[in-house]
């Protein structure tokens, strides 16, 4: 919950959108907004994809490469922040998450790599994208085994973790 | 699935990647891991090009998220 703080200050210091360090950092903003509302804790990777953005726009707004009067506000959606550490992995393996605090309709948010999206809009119209039960029903148990879940939130996907553990066995009969 | 739901979701863009955020209906959920190990969610290619147009005609698009949003639809 520090570290949540520390990152609302930040944001506020450098006038930035929770919304436009979440594309910066490459996080999704419902995660992101629950992290900061101390109801989600993130994994390591986006911990250090987070700090790491913070970083570089708190140097890009005190730093000497700034052509104009350093009072003047950068407009951070606007703003590209290159990383390194943040190019690797291109690969597309189910990353996602849940929310089932916003509305009465559960949020599922997926990770998808532009490269990925790009063929599948270049593609055919019978392409899709594809969301498994087994990859669902592993991120419900990621989500009851995250300590920081929200007690709602750890409900509901216990309920339907246990519904998935009842009826596995004979589903596929 | 053949439960169809009508779609709505957002995309959150990022430099290489983007987090596409749909909601899905609580019966669909329940029917998707209450079946055989073959159900499995289907987003289409027409749906993910609709919501890259309502995501272009967003006046509260950002300027570089309107640069991937349209490199995208121009690909479609």
């Amino acid at each position: 919950m520090i570290i949540a703080t520390k990152m609302a200050e930040s944001l506020r210091l450098l006038g930035m959108t929770q919304l436009c360090l979440s594309r910066l950092a490459r996080v999704s903003n419902v995660r992101l907004s629950r992290f900061l509302g101390g109801s989600l804790e993130l994994r390591p990777d986006e911990m250090d994809r987070l700090a790491a953005t913070l970083h570089n726009c708190f140097m890009i707004q005190k730093g000497d490469g700034r052509l104009a009067s350093s009072n003047l506000p950068i407009d951070w959606d606007r703003m590209v922040v290159s990383d390194e550490s943040t190019v690797g992995d291109v690969s597309f393996e189910f990353e996602g998450d849940f929310d089932f605090c916003l509305d009465r309709h559960p949020v599922l948010s997926v990770l998808i790599p532009l490269d990925t999206l790009k063929s599948l809009v270049s593609a055919g119209p019978s392409r899709f994208l594809k969301i498994t039960q087994s990859e669902v029903v592993g991120l419900l148990g990621l989500l009851v085994r995250n300590p920081n879940m929200s007690e709602d939130n750890r409900a509901v996907a216990q309920s339907l973790l246990d519904l998935a553990c009842n009826q596995g066995a004979g589903a596929d009969d | 699935m053949t439960d169809n739901f009508a779609f709505t979701g957002d995309f959150r863009f990022t430099e290489k990647d983007c987090w596409l955020e749909f909601r899905i209906p609580m019966r669909v959920l329940k029917s998707l891991i209450n079946g055989p190990s073959s159900q499995h969610l289907q987003v289409e290619r027409h749906e993910i090009i609709g919501l890259l147009r309502i995501v272009a005609a967003n006046p509260n698009t950002s300027e570089s998220d309107l640069t991937i949003v349209r490199d995208l639809l121009k690909r479609a």
